[in-house]
């Protein structure tokens, strides 16, 4: 998935962080296809692709389902947090700050660190199955919570390690070996596919969907342990996995830098070959190890790459693992940081990295990855809707925007609020009403952006020196 | 030099995905498969650092 929350070359120079972004640092189309491409053909790729057979989807739900979900993940990028980003040019912590207030983004940081670490915590497990291809030790199975033996514990701990201090120390580098590896990266992701395909035995364009609605994607019960999966299902995963990122507004950091609005579009490159074609490839590899020993359900990369296309696919888990994992211990340093000013940077990454690894001890996230990513999902979006709303909607509706910048204040209570109703509301309607976690984030958005409107014309009080307050960094709405 | 890269790098990348497309058609085994994915891979990493600059 994306894995990666934005790993970006551009917002990792960290330029800019209070201020919009100039003219002349803005970027092309070309940077943000190669962006996008390249981070969200990840590791856990290998893991989510997989999961999509054990719960039990039919051919035409996946193809089908991915395809209209890609496109409304594309969509929402381009109509909601493109449009905001280039007019306002802000990091979406800055821009929070403006709306919410200091003391609230700091609860938000450290949310957003904790699911950062949760999502690197998977990606460190997926890098530690391709340790496990030579060194050969008990591996997680597909219902497993806990660590099931001592050697996946230590090869878990070195792997965690050893991102954790090139995260620390060389952030740059590795980010630069991403950059390198994309191209590389989706064309082995697609001979995973074509390698499965032969091996339960496609061997024509012909015999493709035959063999999709037979063999691959057959439409029976899920595997025991996991949710059965419809067209809903698949399209709503596909559209929300990366919620944070464009309905959630964190990609307001990325896409700052492009110089038309448009080029949002741009996602769909990420969208297209690594939430359909790799995602695909890695399901189709999965058949192959279910019809060779339908008793071993085990989601594991790294055994899986390398019975494909040998010690390249075990590269290939290594550079996916490593090259998304890293940017988002970065990422959640950051977080941290932002939560404690006072901690350097490295010590953030070290921590952020050093709970990173403990998360990918637990095999529980990795294997339950579609269910992360869906509650990741959720427990950001509420914070998108109150900067949709703020951003476009407040003075329709007899508001100010960027209040807790006007007012002056630590906290804006009305986008606490909203933050903690849409959560209850979505926890209760899983919870009570039974609707699955995949699908609460839609109604949950709506509530968010409901709550922020009439709690913000309940609680904003007229601020008296508003016309003496600097307005830095507020924009036209044109 | 950096022509000489380029090319290598492009010839890599066609490595890695012609030979499994061929697999698929039935006109090369897995394990030449694999080996010329590895060699593909190999010459990748050493060729493109050359030309592709650090941003």
């Amino acid at each position: 998935m994306s894995a990666d929350p934005g790993a970006t070359t551009v917002d990792a120079v960290g330029e800019y962080e209070r201020t919009p972004v100039p003219a002349h640092a803005q970027l092309g189309l070309k940077s943000f296809i190669g962006q996008y491409a390249g981070e969200h053909t990840a590791g856990t790729e290998l893991m989510i692709g997989p999961l999509f057979v054990a719960a039990g989807v039919g051919a035409f739900d996946l193809v089908a389902g991915l395809f209209v979900g890609n496109l409304l993940a594309v969509l929402s990028w381009t109509f909601l947090t493109a449009p905001i980003a280039t007019r306002a040019r802000l990091t979406l912590y800055y821009q929070l700050e403006k709306i919410c207030g200091p003391r609230l983004v700091t609860v938000y940081n450290l949310a957003n660190g904790l699911m950062f670490c949760c999502l690197a915590g998977a990606m460190v497990s997926v890098s530690a199955t391709a340790v496990g291809v030579f060194a050969a030790f008990p591996m997680p199975h597909l219902n497993d919570v806990y660590p099931n033996s001592v050697a996946w514990v230590v090869a878990v701990l070195i792997v965690g390690a050893a991102m954790t201090l090139v995260a620390a120390y060389g952030y740059a580098f590795v980010a630069y070996v991403a950059n390198i590896a994309a191209p590389w990266m989706v064309l082995v992701f697609i001979a995973f596919g074509l390698i499965g395909l032969r091996q339960i035995g496609v061997g024509s364009l012909a015999e493709l969907w035959s063999a999709a609605q037979t063999t691959i994607w057959t439409g029976g019960d899920p595997l025991p342990g996991q949710v059965k999966f419809t067209f809903w299902h698949t399209m709503f995963f596909a559209w929300f996995c990366n919620m944070a990122m464009h309905i959630g507004m964190a990609d307001l950091s990325v896409l700052r830098y492009a110089r038309r609005s448009w080029y949002g579009l741009a996602s769909a490159a990420g969208m297209f070959l690594g939430h359909y074609i790799a995602w695909i490839a890695a399901s189709i590899l999965y058949v192959v190890q279910l019809r060779s020993d339908p008793g071993n359900t085990a989601v594991l990369p790294g055994p899986l790459a390398y019975n494909a296309c040998g010690l390249a696919g075990i590269v290939c888990v290594v550079v996916a693992g490593w090259t998304t994992a890293n940017p988002t211990i970065y990422r959640a340093g950051l977080a941290f940081q932002g939560a404690f000013p006072r901690l350097s940077r490295y010590r953030a990454t070290l921590i952020s990295g050093g709970v990173s690894t403990l998360a990918g001890l637990f095999p529980a996230i990795a294997m339950r990855l579609l269910d992360f990513v869906a509650l990741y999902g959720m427990v950001l979006m509420p914070m998108g809707a109150i900067i949709f709303v703020d951003f476009w909607l407040s003075r329709r509706l007899g508001f100010e925007p960027a209040y807790a910048e006007l007012a002056g204040i630590g906290t804006n209570w009305a986008a606490a609020l909203t933050w903690f109703i849409a959560l209850a509301a979505c926890v209760a309607l899983v919870q009570a009403v039974g609707v699955q976690i995949y699908f609460v984030s839609l109604p949950g958005w709506f509530i968010a952006a409901l709550s922020y409107a009439v709690l913000s014309r309940t609680l904003q009080q007229p601020v008296a020196h508003l016309a003496a307050v600097p307005t830095l960094g507020r924009v036209e709405r044109s | 030099m950096k022509p000489i890269a380029v090319s290598a790098s492009a010839i890599a990348l066609a490595g890695t995905i012609v030979p499994a497309c061929l697999y698929v058609t039935g006109r090369l085994d897995l394990d030449a498969v694999k080996v010329w994915m590895l060699a593909s891979t190999i010459v990748w990493f050493v060729a493109t650092p050359a030309w592709m600059q650090e941003k």
